[in-house]
Parts: C-alpha cells; sequence; structure tokens
C-alpha cells in the first residue's frame, strides 16, 4: 500500500468517512508500519488545531453584514441600468423620442408644465416668471406671436439617468428642441478657395443660388 | 485497496456522483440533501433577480467559506475583514450579471480569489501587520492543552500558507464546520474524489512541514470516529 492510500485513510478516519473496509486496510498497513498510528494522531491532532485556529481567523465574518443602504444602493442601480437599458433598445429601433418618452412615463416625472408643441396659441404672455418653465413658455409663446418660434420638437432627447444619492428618486438629464424660423434674402459661402479670405486677409462671401432639388428616377 | 482517481482528472460528473450516493449512510440524508440544495437554488435565483432579503441570505449563508477562501489566497499581510468586506459589496452590486442559480457558488469563489489576488498586487504593506502576522506564537510546556492547541493551530494556519493553493484551499474549507466533500467540490468546481485526495496529501504536507518546524511538544492520542463502531475508541501512540 502506497503513502498516498494511507493518507486517503487516514483522511477518511478523521472526517469520519471510514468504512470497515478502509479500518481494515488502515490496520494492515499498521502491522507492517506502526508508524501509521503516530502519523494518524498527529494528523488528528493537526486537524483539530487548524479547525481551531481557521475558527478563530474567520470569526470576524459574522460582523460583515450587508447594510441596509448598500442593498438599496445597488437595487437603484439595477433599476437605473435597466431603464437606461431599456431606453436604449427602444431608441435604436425607434429613436430618442420615444425613448425619452417611455423613460419620463417610467419615472412619473412628467411635467405638466411644458408646453405644448403644434399650432400657434395666442397665450398672453404672463406678467411675472415665477419658474423657469414659466420663462419658457413666455418665450415660445411671444416668438409664435412674432412668428420667429415654430414650436418645440415633440421629441426629447435622453442623455442620462442617474439615481440620486440616498435612494431619492433619478436625475434624468435631457435636451429639448425648440424650432424656429428665421428670414434671409440670401445664402453665402467662403469665398477664395473655401478660405473664406482674399489675399489681403479680407473675409469674401459667395452668394449661393438655392434652387429646387431635380430628383433623376431611373429610365 | 483505495480508489485512485486523481490520475483521471476527468471523470464523469454521474459516476462522481454515484460514488458519492454509495458513500452515504442513510436515504433519507440524500433526501435532505437534495431539498437543502433546492431551497438555495430557489434563493439564489431570488438573489439574482434582485430580491434584497435574498441577497443578505446568501451572504449569511456563505459568507463563513468566503472568509476561509480568502484565508487560502490573501497575503498575509491583508486583513481578512477588508477582503470580506470587498467581497460583500461585490455581491451585492454584481449578483444580477450570474444567469446560472447553481453557478452562484464558484462564482463567489471567484470572486474572494480575485479579491485576494488584488490585494496581493497592492503590494500596500504595513510595518504594523507585518509585525503583528509575522509573530510565531510561543509553545510553552508549561502552557494547557488548550492553549498549546491553539498555539499549534495558529503556526500550522502560517506553514499552510507554504502549501500550493490548490491543497491549501481545500483543507482550509475543510476546517470549516460542517462543509462537506460534495460542498467543497461545488465550490472549487471539482469533483469529491478529488477533494479528498488534496485533503489528503495537504494533511501529510502540513504534517510535514510542522515536522520540520519542530512545533508539536508531548505525545498525540488517536480519536476514532469511526462510524462502524460507536463507542470512539482512544489509541496512546
Amino acid at each position: 500500500m502506497s503513502d498516498h492510500e494511507i493518507d486517503i485513510l487516514m483522511t477518511r478516519v478523521i472526517d469520519g468517512r471510514a468504512t470497515a473496509s478502509d479500518w481494515a486496510g488502515l490496520e494492515a498497513a499498521a502491522t507492517r508500519d506502526a508508524g501509521v498510528w503516530r502519523d494518524l494522531a498527529l494528523a488528528q491532532r493537526d486537524d483539530r488545531a487548524l479547525r481551531g485556529a481557521v475558527s478563530a481567523a474567520t470569526q470576524g465574518h459574522q460582523a460583515i453584514d450587508l447594510s441596509g443602504e448598500e442593498l438599496h444602493k445597488a437595487s437603484v442601480q439595477r433599476s437605473a441600468q435597466t431603464l437606461t437599458q431599456r431606453a436604449r433598445v427602444v431608441a435604436t429601433w425607434g429613436g430618442w423620442a420615444v425613448a425619452a418618452g417611455i423613460a419620463l412615463a417610467l419615472l412619473g416625472q412628467h411635467q405638466s408644465s411644458t408646453p405644448s408643441t403644434g399650432s400657434l396659441q395666442t397665450t398672453p404672455v404672463p406678467a411675472s416668471l415665477a419658474s423657469a418653465a414659466d420663462a419658457l413658455n413666455a418665450y415660445l409663446t411671444q416668438g409664435r406671436a412674432e412668428g420667429k418660434v415654430q414650436g418645440e420638437a415633440p421629441d426629447k432627447e435622453l442623455l442620462s439617468v442617474e439615481p440620486r444619492p440616498g435612494g431619492d428618486g433619478y436625475d434624468v438629464t435631457f435636451a429639448r428642441r425648440i424650432i424656429e424660423k428665421q428670414h434671409v434674402k440670401n445664402f453665402y459661402q467662403p469665398g477664395e478657395y473655401q478660405t473664406g479670405f482674399d489675399e489681403f486677409g479680407r473675409v469674401t462671401r459667395l452668394p449661393v443660388e438655392v434652387r429646387p432639388q431635380i430628383v433623376r428616377t431611373a429610365y | 485497496m483505495v480508489e485512485q482517481t486523481e490520475k483521471q482528472p476527468v471523470r464523469d460528473l454521474a459516476e462522481d456522483a454515484l460514488a458519492s450516493v454509495a458513500r452515504e449512510p442513510l436515504g433519507s440524508e440524500l433526501f435532505v440533501a437534495s431539498a437543502m440544495a433546492r431551497e438555495e437554488e430557489q434563493e439564489h435565483a431570488a438573489a439574482i433577480g434582485g430580491d434584497p432579503a435574498s441577497v443578505d441570505k446568501l451572504w449569511r449563508r456563505h459568507r463563513r467559506w468566503v472568509a476561509a477562501i480568502l484565508l487560502a489566497h490573501k497575503p498575509r499581510w491583508a486583513d481578512l475583514d477588508d477582503l470580506l468586506q470587498e467581497v460583500a459589496v461585490s455581491l451585492v452590486r454584481k449578483i444580477s450579471d450570474v444567469r446560472d442559480p447553481r453557478a452562484v457558488r464558484p462564482w463567489l469563489r471567484t470572486v474572494a480569489v480575485n479579491a485576494a489576488a488584488a490585494a496581493a498586487r497592492s503590494g500596500a504593506r504595513r510595518a504594523k501587520d507585518v509585525q503583528r502576522d509575522d509573530a510565531a506564537p510561543e509553545l510553552s510546556r508549561s502552557a494547557s492543552e488548550n492553549e498549546q492547541e491553539i498555539a499549534i493551530g495558529r503556526h500550522l494556519l502560517a506553514l499552510a500558507a507554504e502549501m500550493p493553493e490548490g491543497y491549501r484551499e481545500p483543507l482550509l474549507l475543510k476546517a470549516i464546520h460542517n462543509l462537506s466533500y460534495r460542498e467543497i467540490g461545488q465550490i472549487m468546481g471539482l469533483p469529491e474524489t478529488t477533494i479528498e485526495t488534496r485533503i489528503a496529501r495537504g494533511r501529510r504536507q502540513l504534517r510535514e512541514l510542522a515536522a520540520a518546524a519542530s512545533i508539536r511538544p508531548g505525545p498525540a492520542e488517536i480519536n476514532i470516529p469511526a462510524p462502524t463502531d460507536p463507542g470512539a475508541r482512544r489509541i496512546k501512540v
């Protein structure tokens, strides 16, 4: 019987897994070498001592709890990740307009003060501006009245969703686009080899004639 | 004849499971073990799904052996509790990345091994830690048997650091109360029979290291916990 086989038998004895056959094998080995019993005794004592040492070294594990704050933070983070992933998926297939709409709907942060888009309104400009939303409303109303502002693009570009510290909701960052109209008489482009300057360093501009695009159809 | 399994490292898992079943004394124990495994799997699935209570329960169930893994892999000067805290944070933040509830144990082991490896790389070794860890416990002849055993245990733990990881890790996991070969195998992703072989070899290595270091005073006494013999036998050597 090899040393390794004896080691296996001793390990089974130490761990209480030895069968009658294992014991017979160990006793047979011990008749040839009495040192087997000594090795077994030492191995048992080492095992007991090592158990005690490992137990003492790892007893601090009971003090390492998952704090409620950490769990909550992770939970919020997971929710935000899911939300951003959903928004990205929708953005890929349906554009940012839908993504932003879904994100805002999920967050329940619909802003009632957001000005409506589309047809011109004739709401008078408020006398005092209590908030930024009021100021924007005033700008849109005045701009429409002057024919400068067409309205606000219905899609909002979602830039990011971040959980707020302490789990107090989310910070949603998005861009709103205002459509304006400006009357111009001519278009110009930079002259002098596209540099925009002549040989004396003066700014040059070349008028551009704007024509309807001709769409050629296949013959 | 003792079964030689390490010569066949790639054993059929089913064959390995059958060998384990053959060693189980009672069918009812198998049923209980199976029920516990199912319960654990459900708990893991809930934790992966993001249920905070299940994540907390999972941590409480596994943190002790995670501590043993860290103990087996960390540099001597690194603080075990700090590393354990890191693993706990990783568990909370990344458990949802695990796809299979049955893979939670090996995943958690990998997290622990990586945390220990990162600590070793950081190399932020402080003088007081070195002094504390390298200080060998004194073995006095006048010390009580219990005190001697504690001192020997500390010596053995220090000597275990000199063993190859493949032997040290299962040996320290086995030193955790109630952790079976099967559970150690699940954690390390190895067959139960390989675990037995490694523990056997690890014990011999540790015994030889201890003999070389001359840390044992007095004779030892064999305590025989043979399941075939209800009355434990004691042999003085």
